[in-house]
């Protein structure tokens, strides 16, 4: 069979619309309330090594994803057990993201459309693209993140009428801690989160390749994300934190010389974008994963059915959308504090030994 | 083979046509009742009333749109909303909605059980103009018929929009209401209404500003005294500054029309805590009304209009100040919320007292006024014999 294989190019947009997907619905965090494009910086910062630890697993073994990588590293069983977990995560995070979506089309456009609709269409969607393969995912990313950038400035420039900087002072009024609990927040959801993405990035070209996606990529669509976040309190004011979509309340109050007005909905466009892609990947790597774990040839005879799981489980998961916002940002961050950093970091220590180990190998034999 | 899976294939696409077509719900325009504006009352038994204008768009080759009024009772703001379907048979249409006019007895008692439903609801849209009825009911002031407009809340709007040339309202959206209701340091003026007769029948005039004590309304301001405090507030965008002082060999009043306005809040805080502001004014207008003999050529003579004008607006901000110190003891200049902004440390102490503080805080202004033209006349108009 032919090797998948998508371009840098294609490998870092993917990665800025993964980020974007759903903190673009959701905001950054509710704790550090005007600071909180502070604590988006931070995260991003907190987040630095982690993202240097996932890249460099993955080129320790080019051409690999991280499901071969756990059984090269720690053989049948163990191997076994985290690609379980693994498998877990990205269907966990799959379902959050297409519910995100689902509440945010229900609560500011379609109220009375039942969620399961809004969410079945996004999940077939996801499940052709992700049967087409990753190269098309990496193609439609590579072709919307313009479309996504020109959005995105323009609504930014129109939204400069509307902007009272004082909102952004005090900073650190209420002291660093609520900041860095914050930023702990934001390096949560969503810059930890590309851990799901080790994955997805089996077909990068080259053994440099991860460093250069996750670096450009996570600086691009973290600066991104703190201009939106600056952007809605110094629209919003502290209130902005009480809105569940703020960037929407945000960008709605826009309205130029009385005939540019109510254009919230292009930025629903990059919400939907957003939430297309990223679920699309966790639809991708939990499929993958799974059948790795049942030794299958190839994962897209399955993808129908995770994804059909997957949707059932996003529609159960959360009772109301109160729940969805106070699991997004108190319990989220804890929870996947094992799967971002934690594992990551035993998985990385044993490939860094397990390498080592073949090099004397292979130098003795010689 | 190929044709069959072909036909196959368009019918499918042909079929998708019919269950892709959009929403579950669809509405068509001429169904809906677009509401331009609401007026909120309170009845009998802790009830609501809710008016609302709804337009009506009559077709035909000149299309014409007028609007009827519509006035439901509920326990809650949402269940009088939604009782207006019994009696109009439609449900309302709220996006285009400029103008929510709060009556005083509702105002005085808790604003919040008004704007909650507004502000959350995603029907609604949180930028529309809210307004405090100086008369007895708000339905009275909505039901008025408009007079350059067709619909009574478009005007109202619109005035509203035109206050960056008058200056003597404030504008405050809903979404503005509820931000400066949660800050610290800061309470809301509001746009106050009232009727005014006109050729014989009563139209509606925004003049003045309602003061807010958090959610309560606690009195009114009037127009000059509105000026006076969005100068303070730094939301001056034009309007005029009179001249009475015939002194200076004027005859009759002097307008000048502001252009720009610029004001700045400095919170001092001395070594013992306390605490000071200034407050910097810095105007820029156009002479448009003199009578007299000045000759305003002279920069000497223009110093001192200019100079006069600056004492004189001085002493309105500082006696403005005082009465709203005095008078009603809540800080709607924001001087706290500027504190907060500048020295957050100070503000922490203070905060849980600030009301009290600011009864007697001092404020030192001072203002300057530029003047810049003189219009399309360089001197008075003289009397010859």
């Amino acid at each position: 069979m032919r090797r998948e294989q998508i371009t840098d190019k294609q490998a870092i947009c993917l990665i800025i619309i993964f980020y974007i997907g759903s903190s673009f619905i959701l905001g950054v965090d509710g704790e550090s309330k005007n600071d909180a494009w502070i604590s988006g910086i931070l995260g991003m910062f907190m987040a630095a090594p982690m993202l240097f630890m996932y890249a460099r697993i993955l080129s320790l073994f080019p051409e690999k994803s991280m499901f071969d990588i756990f059984e090269l590293v720690f053989g049948k069983t163990i191997g076994k057990a985290f690609i379980l977990i693994y498998i877990w995560y990205s269907f966990h995070l799959g379902a959050l993201v297409i519910r995100n979506y689902g509440e945010f089309i229900n609560t500011v456009a379609m109220p009375e459309t039942p969620i399961f609709i809004t969410m079945l269409v996004l999940t077939v969607v996801c499940m052709l693209a992700v049967r087409s393969g990753i190269e098309v995912i990496g193609r439609i990313s590579a072709s919307v993140l313009p479309i996504l950038f020109f959005i995105i400035t323009t609504v930014i420039l129109m939204s400069i009428p509307k902007m009272n900087f004082h909102f952004i002072k005090p900073i650190l009024g209420d002291g660093i801690l609520p900041v860095v609990k914050g930023g702990f927040s934001a390096f949560s959801f969503p810059f930890a989160e590309s851990v799901v993405l080790m994955g997805g990035f089996f077909s990068l070209k080259t053994k440099k390749s991860p460093y250069k996606v996750y670096l450009i990529g996570t600086v691009i669509a973290g600066i991104l994300i703190i201009i939106i976040t600056l952007r809605s309190i110094v629209i919003l004011g502290e209130t902005f934190t009480k809105f569940y979509f703020p960037t929407y309340v945000a960008v709605s109050m826009i309205s130029l010389g009385d005939f540019i007005q109510r254009i919230e909905l292009t930025v629903s466009v990059v919400f939907v974008f957003g939430v297309f892609i990223k679920s699309s990947m966790c639809l991708l790597v939990s499929s993958k994963g799974i059948a790795k774990l049942f030794n299958l040839q190839d994962y897209r005879s399955i993808v129908i059915q995770v994804g059909i799981l997957m949707l059932y489980f996003s529609y159960t998961v959360y009772d109301s959308i109160m729940e969805m916002k106070g699991w997004a940002f108190i319990v989220y961050p804890y929870y996947a504090f094992p799967f971002q950093v934690i594992f990551p970091l035993i998985i990385f220590m044993a490939a860094e030994i397990k390498v080592r180990r073949n090099k004397k190998g292979d130098e003795n034999s010689i | 083979m190929k044709s069959i899976k072909y036909l196959i294939l368009s019918n499918m696409i042909f079929l998708n046509m019919f269950f892709l077509t959009g929403c579950w719900n669809y509405r068509e325009v001429e169904k809906l009742a677009v509401v331009a504006g609401v007026a909120i009352d309170k009845g009998k038994n802790n009830q609501f009333i809710v008016t609302t204008e709804v337009i009506q768009i009559s077709g035909g080759r000149e299309s014409k749109t007028t609007s009827t009024y519509i006035t439901m009772e509920g326990k809650s703001i949402f269940d009088a909303v939604r009782n207006q379907i019994s009696f109009a048979g439609k449900k309302l249409y709220w996006s285009h909605t400029k103008v929510v006019i709060v009556s005083k007895e509702i105002a005085r008692h808790n604003m919040l059980s008004v704007i909650d439903w507004y502000n959350r609801d995603s029907e609604t849209r949180s930028d529309v103009n809210l307004l405090v009825s100086r008369e007895k009911t708000a339905k009275k002031v909505l039901e008025q018929r408009a007079l350059l407009e067709d619909i009574n809340s478009f005007e109202l709007a619109d005035t509203l929009k035109n206050q960056i040339s008058l200056s003597k309202a404030p504008i405050k959206e809903l979404w503005g209401f509820i931000n400066d209701l949660e800050a610290q340091g800061i309470v809301n003026i509001v746009p106050a209404v009232h009727l005014k007769k006109n050729k014989n029948m009563y139209s509606p005039q925004i003049m003045g500003a309602a003061v807010f004590d958090n959610a309560k309304l606690i009195g009114f301001l009037n127009s000059e005294e509105t000026q006076e405090v969005l100068f303070v507030k730094d939301e001056v965008k034009g309007g005029l500054l009179i001249d009475r002082d015939k002194t200076n060999g004027l005859k009759a009043p002097i307008s000048m029309e502001i252009f720009k306005n610029k004001t700045k809040i400095e919170p001092v805080v001395s070594r013992n805590n306390e605490i000071k502001f200034n407050i910097k004014v810095d105007t820029r207008v156009d002479i448009d009304e003199i009578v007299g003999n000045v000759k305003y050529a002279n920069e000497k003579v223009l110093k001192k209009l200019s100079n006069n004008e600056a004492k004189n607006l001085k002493n309105r901000i500082e006696h403005c100040i005082k009465k709203v110190q005095s008078e009603y003891g809540v800080d709607i200049f924001g001087f706290g919320a500027k504190l907060r902004e500048d020295n957050p440390k100070v503000w922490k102490k203070v905060a849980s007292s600030w009301n009290d503080r600011f009864k007697n805080v001092s404020v030192n202004v001072s203002t300057k006024v530029n003047i810049k033209g003189s219009g399309l006349f360089s001197e008075p108009i003289k009397m010859g014999d």
